[in-house]
């Protein structure tokens, strides 16, 4: 056997270079000979132009960006006008560019790159910490695994493997991905200080951070399965999927037996919390304690702890806290900065913090012996910080068994009838200032009589920001009102949920392409929500999807958040009424925040599914191939923290629309935009023969902000036409747009005639009427239940099978947006040639 | 800008032609002792004969009620504005936006990305970004001063 040189690798019978596919392939060669070389097929080398990047910086995937660019172009609200970033500043961009000759619109667009790089920043740390941790205790050779062998090299961590190139099968490997991310984070952050390029670079990099974000999802994933018991599907058999992983996990504050000593986890990290569990199970306390779990931490510990009760998100934490429900509270950082130390001092709860700095001024006690912790706790210290995950988990649950509270916080029926009557007629200023738009002055004003019940749905609505409580200019605590309106429901908060599943394998995938091509699946939701929106709306937004065929896919504090639906008809809660398998009709909850590497997963290997693209330092190639074909929609609702920034970037660069809100998201200050009037934007290259041709207007915008959750539900649907939607699909899809806006707009959206390319893509029972308006309204000729002639953009009247031809690309036919995989000439002249001995 | 009263806004939006209103969602959750913030809307688009942009759930609540509207989504009015205008709410390209029925950081924002138009802001609190914009004010006096456009109109 002839002996390869360096830099040689072999797919199929052909040998080639990594010289000729890699701008610098030193110190990469042996890793993708592992990774792309086996994973590709050998005509992709031939077809076109194909390149690929290991460690890839921004501007080596900036073709594709680009395309995202030219078509989305950035809407920025909320301006900032100057500029103090470096010590030229301060620069006034309403007198001109910027001493660094940066303009007005590119600071924006660096503004929000920051903003990015900061809500990156949380899961960068934890992720660090955990492999630090699991490196330590385990070795770097220890191998790493999706939970099972239904996830195989090919269908192995998307994010790693398009960006490094590595196929990241043990820890070493992760720590190689995890110090490229940073090293890209490091990068991005002095671009957010000090750069000063176009609003195109700007956002180039804001689509970077997503993914730096998304390598240190996909590590801390790993990490958690490989070393530390987190349940994961791939290990389960296919075929128990839709009733896998079962709903046993309980929720809501009702489940939370406080006659026991509880436990409260809240943050990012789960690591002190794993120590817990395992010092709970080794001293056979799990039956005697109670754990419950806020944010993402919670969401965690039900992967390897089913006892743990899920009450809060991240974004309500504050109202968790101050219920008084935990009598120790183990928290670490978070995505969005909390005084847990403040809030946990009103209620006497106990705060271990395990953070990356203090908080709060709590002491650092890492050295100090546990028991000497233990003791200075229950005595009445308000907390420690704790350096050391394990000793952390121990000192929580000793402590929490001898620490004895008052129990008193709440204000009682009388106390709040009497803040209430302080409420100044004529003010208001609690409605103007309220977020969430809440009517509270009403509700306070209401509560003079009827007492705490006239709290009820203001309640709801509320995550306690405590911006009325500032404006209020008779100092009435109204956070404190509304945590006893909290306690007042808390009782019947008791509600199922599915833990977090992990990954999905490629074979899953497969499994739904009946369901979205030519079943009636309209659509694949991926469901964001940090709880920052109305409690209730993403439960109905999650049923009312489900329950038209559509799959949703979970991740993070969302998966809590949707759980509290019962269906009266059903008599069931949202998880036990629809089964979890990636298929039509089901909602599939993958884990905590670092699990939404695994919804950029399965939406990433949509290529490998159909095209056997291979993922592995193949960004380009991937991302073109998504762009305008995958019918996924991010929905963020409840938008608050800088990380979903980050997360929306990751979904938008390869296609994955993102609807944000409800206030939260107008608060992003930078939407991509489409403009449906500006038609140059729309194309396409026909892959075989080069020319260009015109989409029609989908996705319509990459971000939008919205105000509603109905509005949400109905342009999300309509955000799921793409250009190779087949006949079926397109149906589905027309016949939700339509339902969902008659049914809470009234009558047919402006837009919707825009999506007919046949009338046998028309619903059956909305034919006749739809038929009728396109001829009276548009001018089409119809004849019967045919469209016979369509009318284009231009106005001219055109055979109906002409238009499909018109805006798109006929079904099956290859198409790009870039150059370089235009089909080769070579190709093409040998397609002319066997297609002329054919004729 | 400024802040304005009732009457100062109606002597000016009197004088303009193509006026274009936006009513956010607020408009179907606000109700004042005799009235709700949606019916607000429609006196004044009827008085203006200005269309409106109905956004969030709005446009239920103006079916058969002798208004021009249609369903949009807030943040593509805006976007629409950055070329050429096209859309058939309205002929000609707004001369001025009328924000109605969003919180007052909703609208600030949405006004900030406001390109070659003129706005105004009828909520209940001051807008800095908008160009004429009502003063804070409880509900009360909001829908007093509401009132008073519309009789003014």
């Amino acid at each position: 056997m002839e002996e390869k040189k360096k830099g040689e690798f072999t797919v199929g019978k052909e040998v080639y270079n990594w010289s000729r596919f890699v701008r610098d392939p030193r110190g990469m060669e042996d890793f993708l000979s592992e990774s792309v070389a086996v994973d590709s097929a050998d005509y992709r080398f031939k077809q076109f132009e194909a390149r690929f990047f290991p460690n890839a910086d921004t501007a080596d995937l900036a073709e594709m960006d680009d395309v995202v660019l030219g078509r989305y172009s950035p809407l920025y609200t909320g301006l900032h006008e100057t500029c103090d970033d470096c010590p030229q500043g301060p620069c006034d961009f309403q007198e001109g560019d910027g001493k660094c000759g940066l303009a007005m619109e590119a600071f924006q667009a660096k503004l929000n790159l920051k903003t990015a790089c900061r809500g990156s920043l949380s899961q960068m740390m934890d992720s660090r910490e955990v492999l630090n941790h699991a490196i330590k205790v385990y070795g770097r050779d220890k191998e790493v695994h999706q939970g099972g062998e239904r996830c195989y090299m090919g269908d192995w961590a998307n994010c790693i493997g398009l960006y490094t190139g590595i196929w990241a099968n043990n820890l070493d490997r992760l720590d190689m991905a995890m110090t490229y991310a940073e090293a890209q984070l490091t990068k991005l952050f002095q671009a957010g200080f000090q750069g000063n390029g176009t609003v195109k670079e700007f956002e180039a990099m804001t689509f970077q951070v997503g993914y730096a974000q998304g390598i240190a999802q996909d590590v801390a994933e790993l990490v958690k399965i490989s070393c530390f018991d987190f349940i994961a599907a791939p290990g389960q058999p296919a075929d128990i999927m839709n009733v896998w992983p079962p709903v046993t996990v309980l929720g809501g504050l009702g489940n939370v037996d406080t006659d026991k000593p509880v436990i409260a986890v809240m943050g990012d990290s789960f690591l002190p919390a794993w120590s817990a569990v395992q010092y709970l199970k080794e001293k056979e306390l799990t039956e005697q304690i109670e754990v419950c779990g806020i944010g993402s931490a919670g969401h965690d510990v039900i992967r390897f702890y089913d006892r743990c009760r899920i009450v809060a998100p991240m974004m309500r934490a504050a109202k968790a806290i101050r219920s008084g429900v935990a009598d120790v509270v183990i928290a670490s950082n978070a995505c969005v900065p909390f005084d847990v130390a403040g809030e946990a001092k009103r209620v006497e709860t106990r705060v271990i913090w395990t953070g990356h700095q203090g908080t709060g001024g709590l002491p650092d006690r890492t050295d100090d012996p546990a028991e000497e912790i233990v003791a200075d706790l229950v005595e009445g210290a308000q907390g420690a910080w704790i350096r050391d995950a394990e000793k952390a988990g121990t000192v929580a649950v000793e402590a929490a068994q001898k620490i004895k509270r008052k129990g008193d916080y709440l204000l009682s029926e009388e106390a709040v009838k009497k803040e209430a009557a302080r409420c100044l007629d004529d003010c208001d200023l609690c409605f103007s200032v309220c977020p969430n738009n809440l009517p509270f002055s009403r509700a306070v004003r209401a509560a003079q009589q009827e007492g705490i019940i006239a709290l009820a749905e203001v309640e709801k609505g509320c995550y306690l920001c405590g911006r009325c409580e500032e404006a209020c200019p008779a100092d009435i605590p109204l956070c404190d009102l509304i945590v006893a309106a909290q306690a007042k429901r808390a009782p019947e908060e008791k509600f199922p949920i599915r833990p977090g599943r992990g990954a999905i394998p490629v074979s899953e995938l497969l499994q739904d392409t009946f369901a979205i091509l030519y079943g009636n699946q309209p659509g694949a939701y991926l469901l964001h929500g940090c709880g920052d929106a109305p409690a209730d709306e993403l439960a109905w937004i999650a049923f009312r999807l489900a329950d038209r065929n559509c799959l949703l896919t979970l991740a993070g504090c969302v998966a809590g958040e949707v759980a509290s639906y019962f269906n009266e008809k059903t008599g069931k809660y949202l998880y036990e009424d629809f089964g979890a398998e990636f298929n039509a009709r089901n909602i599939i909850n993958c884990g905590g925040c670092s699990a939404i590497s695994h919804f950029l997963d399965n939406t990433l290997k949509a290529a490998k599914c159909s095209s056997g693209i291979t993922h592995y330092a193949n960004w380009l190639e991937t991302a073109d191939f998504d762009f305008d074909r995958i019918s996924t929609v991010a929905i963020i609702w409840g938008a608050k923290p800088e990380r979903m920034q980050a997360v929306a970037a990751a979904h938008i660069r390869h296609g994955i629309p993102c609807i944000v809100g409800p206030t939260s998201g107008f608060e992003w200050n930078r939407y991509l935009m489409g403009n449906r009037y500006d038609r140059d934007a729309w194309w396409i290259y026909d892959g075989q023969d080069a020319h260009i041709r015109e989409l029609e207007p989908s996705p319509r915008s990459m971000i939008i902000p919205v105000e509603t959750k109905e509005e949400v539900v109905t342009i999300g649907i309509n955000m799921m036409m793409k250009l190779q939607d087949i006949r079926d699909s397109r149906l589905s899809r027309h016949n939700l747009y339509l339902d969902f806006h008659d049914e809470f707009f009234g009558g047919l959206p402006d837009d919707w005639h825009l999506f007919v390319r046949s009338d046998m893509e028309l619903p059956l029972k909305k034919k006749a009427k739809l038929l009728k308006e396109l001829r009276d309204t548009h001018g089409w000729e119809t004849k019967g239940l045919r469209i016979v002639k369509a009318r284009d953009r231009d106005g001219n009247l055109r055979p109906q099978k002409e238009i499909i031809t018109y805006y798109g690309i006929e079904q099956g036919r290859y198409s790009t947006h870039l150059p370089r995989y235009l089909i080769s000439q070579e190709i093409r002249d040998k397609t002319r040639q066997v297609q002329g001995d054919v004729k | 800008m400024s802040e304005n009263t009732p009457v100062e806004l109606a002597g000016y939006l009197k004088g303009k032609k193509n006026v274009l209103l936006l009513a956010g969602d607020l408009c179907t959750k606000i109700e004042f002792d005799d009235k709700r913030l949606l019916d607000h809307v429609v006196d004044i688009s009827r008085s203006l004969d200005a269309p409106i942009a109905a956004t969030g759930n709005t446009p239920l609540g103006f079916k058969d009620k002798e208004v021009k509207y249609k369903k949009m989504y807030a943040a593509e009015v805006v976007n629409y504005l950055r070329r050429p205008w096209a859309d058939d709410i309205i002929k000609e390209r707004p001369e001025v936006l009328v924000f109605i029925g969003y919180n007052r950081e909703v609208t600030g924002r949405l006004i900030s990305a406001v390109k070659d138009a003129e706005t105004v802001a009828l909520g209940e609190r001051y807008v800095e970004e908008a160009t004429y914009s009502l003063p804070d004010a409880s509900l009360g006096q909001w829908h007093r001063s509401l009132k008073g456009l519309v009789q003014a109109l």
